[in-house]
């Protein structure tokens, strides 16, 4: 009796053999996977979304477009999965471009968002980013510039001290950012550049899905560095001379009086100047650098004060000093009230 | 002629290789008697006769040429069959007597499975005695004792058990020493020996660990193991065997500790490589593509384009082929075995590829693997580590990464529940010390 039994385990372990591989499972070279994915709005009802997929074909790259238009999102998805030619994997996409009229709609926006997490295989570290262009040209440009290159978002967005401005957003980041009561998220702006595919042009500062301002690339660098970024090898052109810099850390130091949060931030820069007129000293050099950037971030401190929305992250810092009750305020009583010690230390090399 | 000689002579008349042989001294016949194949005839007689020169009388010619004198007619049977020279006089008296024996086994060669680097080159022989004498040259201590023990039923094998006094741990020889003498039938092969120290019917590993080298045998008794040596069989058989064994050759402390650090790391990576690299090939093929970057699936699937088998029964084809040129070259003789490897590489490299039966990537996974497993010490360690990586494929068919880890987990609890005689198998040293004496 044990025997038998025993080989009858063998039979259904034999027959194992032969089912996986031919099981539900999806070899690599059947399956269709998109690598961005644009979604836009036409005539206030219609839904277009737009898809790049590389199709590989004996040795040469090429891609397909693909548009489809819905009423709702989650029909668009499910059409474009029953007309591909294979099975659609989400699992690859890396970039979400999200038209910027659509972007500007609270309403939409959220629903969004909660959907590109909900859509399991869509990897949640897929980047985010809004555009006023055509998406389809968009793609087609990049397609016609680079061809089937599938690191071409990482490399654009992940630029490091080589363009320090640029910033990134995943998915999961700004799905937080819906349940979060002390941090905003800046999402990338970006255009089609007919030399390079596509350009970056600042960020837009969300509160909640909803829009609430721009900032330029320039400025985005404030933001960067709030987020523990390097300033390094950001190129600063003042009226008299041009510095590079070298080094940067941030020290924030957050207090709480009667009510009354205060953050204490330094900024300690390392610089070092790569053209100056004539007669310009290095102090003078300092001087300008330092108001420039202390204009710099009290512009945008007053503008998201004015729109409640703590793009910097600031009440991050006072989790630990409010009760939880207060932190849901933190943006409309605490953070109107918020008073910021911004110095810039410039040292030279 | 006596009736004992009558007797042996009738008892081995069906033996062509039996002599006997007549000689007289001081008028008394005397005969010697023995297997032409076992003695060498001429250097015995020889000896015999320059004995009788020095003795003056029958009685003390016996007593010259042997201590065992008149023995029984069945020792003296079994002597013969022993391959020893019986003298028997007219008025019987006998005697039992070692002689030259014929050159039956091979001398002391250099290794034939295993390749020490830059370390001494001889090897064990089929002599047991010889093996034996090699261990003594190079531990020269009173506390390598010896014991040897006879077991069999047909014909009677003989087994040397060589420990360390005060090293090896005392209960561990008497429970080797209860198995051997328990053992009633014939021992053929090191498996039959194997199942007597615990069965092990669907576990690869074994219980001896099997090595040429005598360094590696000395240095295994310097770590309180015990070595074994079956009559006839050209190795040491080093007990218990332990995971280490698989990574570590005593030859590599020849080298600087760094290199041998390295040499030894580079031998855990074959090893990880050749469970992993099929499985890992499928998983990422079949089941979770989306684990690779953008670019490398893209680079996958391309390569893959067009072929017609699914990833696993194309790795299980290419797997199998590979072990199938492995086990021909090892069944070829030399001068051919080289040429089927040529071939062999050429039409499972070249020819399938440009078929597309399989993919280019799978050809480098599999010579990746195959070029791993060979790092492995030992031909059993290196076979067994190449038969689990079919485990770990089918499981990584089926369930991907997961599978993947969940195999590789599995084959770690299977090693780590193994034991000889409530050792470890995956214990590093012995953790007992022997009685200190």
């Amino acid at each position: 009796m044990k025997r038998n039994s025993r080989f009858k385990l063998f039979i259904v372990l034999i027959s194992l053999t032969f089912l996986c591989g031919c099981w539900n499972i999806k070899e690599i070279n059947h399956r269709t996977t998109p690598l961005y994915i644009g979604v836009s709005k036409e005539n206030d009802d219609e839904y277009i979304v737009t898809m790049y997929v590389p199709v590989t074909q004996s040795g040469e790259s090429e891609s397909i477009i693909a548009t489809k238009k819905g009423d709702t999102l989650s029909n668009i998805f499910r059409q474009l999965r029953t007309d591909s030619d294979s099975a659609l994997d989400y699992s690859h996409v890396q970039l979400i471009v999200i038209q910027e009229k659509l972007a500007e709609n609270e309403e939409e926006m959220t629903k969004l968002i909660r959907l590109s997490m909900a859509v399991e295989q869509l990897p949640s570290q897929a980047l985010v980013v809004i555009t006023d262009d055509d998406i389809k040209k968009m793609f087609s440009n990049i397609d016609k510039l680079l061809g089937t290159h599938g690191t071409y978002v990482q490399e654009f967005f992940y630029k490091e001290e080589w363009a320090p401005e640029v910033s990134s957003t995943h998915i999961w980041e700004l799905y937080r950012s819906l349940y979060s009561y002390t941090e905003d998220i800046n999402v990338p702006i970006i255009t089609i550049d007919k030399d390079t595919g596509i350009g970056f042009k600042g960020t837009a500062i969300f509160k909640k899905g909803k829009l609430t301002g721009r900032v330029n690339p320039k400025e985005n660098l404030l933001l960067n560095l709030f987020h523990h970024d390097n300033a390094k090898g950001e190129i600063e052109s003042l009226g008299s001379s041009g510095v590079i810099v070298l080094n940067s850390s941030l020290y924030m130091t957050p207090s709480m009086k009667k009510n009354e949060p205060l953050v204490s931030c330094d900024l300690k820069i390392k610089i070092d100047v790569i053209e100056r007129n004539d007669g310009v000293t290095d102090k003078q050099i300092q001087g300008e650098f330092k108001e420039l950037i202390e204009k710099q971030f009290y512009k945008i401190f007053t503008q998201t004060q004015e729109n409640k929305a703590d793009v910097f992250g600031f009440g991050q810092y006072f989790r630990n000093q409010l009760s939880y009750q207060e932190l849901k305020k933190w943006r409309d009583e605490y953070y109107p009230k918020l008073k910021v010690n911004f110095q810039v230390h410039v040292s030279m090399k | 002629m006596g009736n004992l000689v009558q007797e042996i002579k009738s008892k081995f008349a069906n033996h062509d290789d039996f002599f006997i042989h007549e000689e007289r001294f001081n008028h008394t016949a005397i005969f010697l008697m023995g297997y032409k194949t076992l003695i060498n005839f001429t250097k015995s007689k020889l000896y015999v006769r320059q004995m009788a020169e020095l003795s003056a009388s029958v009685d003390e010619l016996f007593i010259n040429l042997s201590d065992q004198l008149d023995v029984k007619a069945e020792q003296l049977i079994s002597a013969i069959i022993e391959g020893k020279l019986v003298v028997i006089s007219e008025k019987n008296r006998n005697a039992i007597m070692e002689t030259v024996p014929q050159t039956l086994s091979r001398s002391i060669e250099e290794p034939k499975n295993e390749n020490p680097l830059q370390g001494p080159f001889d090897a064990f022989g089929e002599d047991v005695d010889m093996n034996i004498g090699l261990l003594r040259k190079r531990l020269n201590t009173d506390r390598l004792y010896h014991c040897s023990y006879q077991v069999g039923e047909l014909e009677k094998r003989r087994i040397s058990i060589l420990y360390i006094k005060g090293k090896t741990p005392s209960a561990l020889i008497e429970k080797i020493i209860r198995k051997l003498k328990q053992i009633e039938t014939d021992i053929e092969s090191l498996e039959d020996l194997n199942k007597h120290f615990g069965y092990r019917k669907f576990i690869p590993v074994s219980h001896l660990f099997v090595t040429e080298i005598p360094i590696q045998a000395v240095q295994s008794l310097k770590k309180s193991r015990v070595v074994l040596f079956l009559d006839n069989y050209p190795s040491a058989l080093v007990f218990p065997h332990l995971f280490w064994d698989m990574f570590v050759t005593e030859n590599d402390r020849n080298f600087p500790f760094l290199l041998s650090f390295m040499v030894r790391s580079l031998r855990v990576i074959g090893a990880l490589a050749t469970l992993i690299l099929p499985g890992l090939y499928v998983a990422l093929t079949s089941v979770n593509p989306d684990l690779l970057r953008i670019d490398l699936a893209l680079f996958v699937a391309e390569s893959r384009e067009g072929i017609p088998l699914t990833p696993l029964i194309e790795t299980l084809t290419m797997l199998v082929l590979v072990d199938l040129t492995i086990e021909a070259i090892v069944r070829l003789p030399k001068s051919i075995g080289s040429t089927i490897t040529m071939v062999g590489g050429i039409i499972l490299g070249q020819a399938m590829v440009e078929a597309k039966l399989v993919s280019q990537l799978l050809v480098i996974v599999i010579a990746a693997m195959v070029i791993a497993a060979s790092t492995i010490v030992g031909v059993q360690n290196s076979l067994y580590i190449r038969s689990l990586k079919y485990f770990i494929l089918f499981a990584a068919s089926i369930f991907g990464i997961l599978g993947l880890f969940t195999g590789l987990l599995f084959i770690c609890i299977l090693l780590a529940s193994l034991t000889t005689f409530d050792i470890p198998y995956m214990a590093f040293r012995f953790p007992e010390k022997g009685d200190s004496q």
